[in-house]
């Protein structure tokens, strides 16, 4: 027993990872029918970013700060002058679109910081180890699991308690309602992506001590992101926090006693859900499909 | 053959907190031409989206033809001799209107799957069958041009010619007039008088329009509030005081 | 719709081209392999078009089907040393059996939730042919060899491969012309209009997507299986997401809901990140770029905006 406590705990931050990854995605889908394709560039975006600040001097609080916001700009940009356009148009654009961004942004990333990615450790402080009592523990990744339980909180709490979370909720249910009571929709929808982008900025700055920096480390978090978001069930953030902790033990798990099948184990779950339950565990009616 | 071609038997349909329409019953004597209405938010469309198989109630039972279909599929209860239309037109906007008709024809024929060519025999019998719902919408001098070009009252025409493509005997209309300028609204009644004289369907039908209501239906179910009100004949329905009341609270009607 | 004097001179050259392109692609300093990787990518990109452009449904993991077929092929010559067409039937098989497995899963939803459960499936068979690296070689992918053709002893060079699938080629365009002619076809055409219309006219719709489903399964495996069998190498790329995003591209770079459209993408996008490829290291940039400036230049696709084009022109000149 006392094996499998650490994998789980393992599982469990790779499971919030997951989580706060397909809760950026859903925001962003939700709302627009946006599959952002390119949401794992702009984790890696961000943690390039930091590593850039890191290297130039700041410390990592800072850029911990900084970096996610610096990559929220560029989705907004990014939102504004490309995906904007696509919105009434059938989805198969927005996906071609995001597609080859998240092309472009691996290439321009391997010219300026190399193929083979660049080292990123975590400050002194975070580094060594903490004693749990029955396994000593990297200091690091409590401080991850910490980290995003707090985004997670931070973000439920502005989806439920501020005016704009509420908006945001609202426009998902019912767009011309929404427009018809005066809400700047546009506004709106740049907010909800540069929110998505935000949440995406935080958790690749966190993953790029943990799990490493390189052109592809964000494409990585993507599909288990995705299969979050489907286990979990549209529509719903609860959902996404449920099922990407779920998906992340699964993985660790069958990662300790069948390594070569740990990938498949998350689409078993994603099968056995949609057979018992074709909307996902938490998942709404109607929300695009 | 039974007598009621449609009923409804206790039909309870809830969205979220709210019950949309409680515990209605309703009968469709075969050849007959029936009307539901009721203030807004009285459950007319809710009862009619299950009725048609858009919406599965929680209680109750809906059946045709004797058959319990309350769980069936919207496509089932069309190949089982329904049809119906939609309050904003159900179409396929960018097909000719020759092209809408066509989809429905070969679905009655059963042909929806099939990849070889129709027979030269089988293309005849179904262009005839085009043009005999053409005609009777008189819609053959729009034939070819795409549906979404045409009028508001041509497409609504065209929509009632598509619930005729599959061989209904029961045609459910959701709203007719709805949208309909006044010379569009009489051509349309025409038509769904035409469906019951000339056709022998029965027909049900959702409307705001009493005159409409009064000067078609032989039959009518008053719903307020998700329930039942009244029941009976055009001539009833006008001197009933309840009916009066709900609407006189809720609306004002159309007394065009 | 487009006049008749430069259409017939445009299929011609198309036709000269076709015919004759392992002598024309030497003087371009190409293999006559690109040509049949545009032939197949064209018959892939059809079998993407069946379901984008005549049914409305994103099939964004298609490629899951490209390589089922290549995989088939590969693994059926490798281990049970099959001729050649039968190696093509095995690897179209594959695929059917695939879309079949996962088809069910798929028809619960539509629009982007559709293509997300089928990128997610998609990515299984992509797992499957990574991790099983005994079977199927891997991250290394698989080598085979081209079989003879049945009841012959002849091994088919590049050049005899290129009029094979030339052959194979026409035979699906045809086929493909007739499907879209059909009942069937207009069938699926009133459901990418109006999927609810197309119900309450007695169609079962989740059916009828479900069979336009394993007809692009098919379609996709036999481009596939033929890619395999001309490169005589199947690896596990062939299945990623990244592929069904190459193909779709293509679609509808050329112009979807047209016949020619996918040609015309294949072509541009094989010569076109053949070239690219050798003469920049970074080939990816403009390769993304031409998904951007595509989805927002060319909504029509190439094909659709010159058509568009045209019909312009002729109004002008009629009403001048």
């Amino acid at each position: 027993m006392a094996h499998i406590a650490p994998e789980i705990f393992n599982g469990l931050i790779l499971g919030a990872f997951y989580a706060v990854v397909a809760i950026g995605l859903s925001l962003i889908m939700n709302l627009t029918g946006t599959i952002n394709l390119a949401h794992g560039s702009f984790m890696t975006l961000a943690g390039y970013l930091a590593f850039a600040m890191v290297s130039a001097g700041t410390s990592f609080w800072f850029a911990l700060a900084v970096a996610p916001i610096l990559t929220a700009i560029v989705g907004i940009a990014v939102e504004r002058t490309l995906i904007r356009p696509l919105y009434r148009r059938d989805p198969v654009y927005s996906l071609l679109l995001t597609f080859g961004l998240s092309l472009i942004a691996e290439e321009v990333y391997r010219l300026i910081w190399g193929g083979n990615g660049v080292p990123f450790s975590p400050p002194p402080q975070l580094q060594g180890f903490v004693s749990l009592g029955f396994t000593d523990f990297p200091t690091y990744r409590l401080f991850i699991a910490g980290a995003l339980l707090v985004i997670i909180i931070a973000l439920a709490l502005f989806l439920r308690r501020t005016r704009i979370g509420l908006r945001l909720r609202a426009a998902v249910q019912d767009h011309e309602m929404i427009g018809a009571l005066g809400t700047n929709t546009q506004l709106l929808y740049m907010i909800n992506f540069g929110l998505g982008i935000l949440v995406a900025g935080l958790a690749g700055v966190l993953a790029a001590g943990l799990l490493g920096l390189n052109p592809q480390s964000g494409n990585a978090l993507l599909m288990p992101a995705f299969v979050t978001v489907i286990v979990g069930g549209m529509g719903s953030l609860f959902g996404a926090v449920v099922g990407g902790l779920l998906i992340g033990v699964a993985i660790s798990i069958t990662t300790l006693y069948l390594p070569a099948f740990s990938e498949i184990a998350m689409y078993v779950i994603m099968a056995v859900v949609l057979l018992v339950r074709p909307r996902g565990l938490f998942g709404e009616e109607g929300i695009f499909g | 053959m039974s007598e009621i071609i449609l009923e409804a038997k206790n039909v309870s349909k809830r969205f979220g907190g709210v019950r949309a329409v409680e515990d209605v019953s309703l009968e469709v004597p075969r050849g007959s031409i029936q009307a539901i209405i009721g203030p807004n938010g009285a459950g007319k469309s809710t009862l009619f989206n299950a009725l048609s198989g858009f919406y599965i109630p929680e209680e109750g039972t809906v059946s045709f033809n004797g058959v319990d279909i309350t769980r069936a599929p919207g496509y089932r209860r069309i190949v089982m001799g329904m049809g119906r239309t939609f309050q904003t037109s159900s179409i396929f906007p960018n097909l000719t209107v020759w092209d809408n008709l066509l989809i429905g024809v070969q679905s009655a024929e059963k042909m929806e799957f099939r990849l070889r060519p129709m027979s030269a025999s089988k293309r005849a019998e179904v262009e005839a069958k085009i043009e005999r719902l053409l005609d009777f919408v008189n819609l053959k001098t729009s034939a070819h041009r795409p549906v979404a070009e045409l009028a508001h009252g041509s497409q609504r025409l065209c929509e009632i010619a598509m619930s005729l493509s599959t061989d209904p005997s029961l045609v459910m209309l959701d709203e007719p007039m709805a949208g309909l300028a006044h010379a569009e609204t009489t051509r349309v009644v025409e038509v769904i008088r035409k469906l019951h004289s000339e056709l022998g369907l029965t027909v049900l039908f959702v409307e705001h329009n009493m005159r409409v209501v009064l000067s078609l239906a032989q039959q009518i179910t008053v719903l307020d509030r998700g329930k039942t009100l009244a029941k009976g004949t055009p001539a009833e329905i006008s001197n009933n005081d309840a009916v009066k009341e709900a609407y006189i609270g809720r609306e004002v009607i159309e007394h065009v | 719709m487009i006049p008749r004097r430069p259409a017939l001179i445009a299929t011609a050259v198309l036709l000269v081209i076709l015919v004759f392109a392992p002598q024309i692609a030497p003087l371009l300093h190409l293999a006559t392999s690109i040509f049949t990787a545009v032939l197949l990518y064209t018959i892939a990109a059809m079998a993407v078009n069946l379901l984008i452009g005549y049914s409305g449904v994103l099939p964004f993991g298609n490629a899951a089907f490209f390589g089922l077929g290549a995989y088939g092929a590969g693994l059926a010559i490798k281990y049970f040393h099959v001729p050649f067409f039968t190696s093509i039937a095995v690897g179209i098989v594959a695929s059917v059996i695939g879309s079949l497995l996962i088809g069910p899963f798929l028809l619960r939803r539509r629009g982007i939730y559709f293509s997300l459960l089928m990128i997610a499936f998609g990515q299984v068979f992509y797992f499957i042919a990574y991790r099983f690296t005994d079977i199927t070689g891997g991250e290394d992918g698989m080598n085979f060899s081209r079989p003879a053709i049945e009841f012959t002893k002849l091994k088919p060079n590049d050049d005899q491969l290129y009029y094979i699938m030339l052959a194979l080629f026409a035979i699906v365009v045809v086929a493909f012309w007739f499907i879209v002619r059909s009942p069937f076809g207009r069938s699926l055409v009133a459901i990418r209009e109006n999927e609810t219309r197309a119900k309450y006219l007695g169609l079962n719709t989740d059916r009828l997507i479900l069979c336009a489903l394993l007809i692009s399964a098919a379609i996709e495996g036999l481009a596939g299986a033929c890619y395999g069998l001309s490169i005589m190498f199947a690896d596990p790329l062939m299945l990623d997401w990244h592929q069904s995003g190459n193909i779709v591209l293509m679609t509808i770079l050329g112009g979807s809901g047209t016949v020619l459209g996918p040609f015309l993408g294949a072509l541009i996008f094989e010569i076109g990140s053949d070239v690219l490829s050798t003469a920049i290291p970074w080939w990816q940039i403009p390769l993304g770029a031409l998904f951007v400036v595509c989805v927002l230049g060319f909504p029509k696709g190439i094909l659709g905006t010159f058509l568009d084009w045209i019909e312009k022109r002729g109004a002008k000149e009629a009403s001048s």
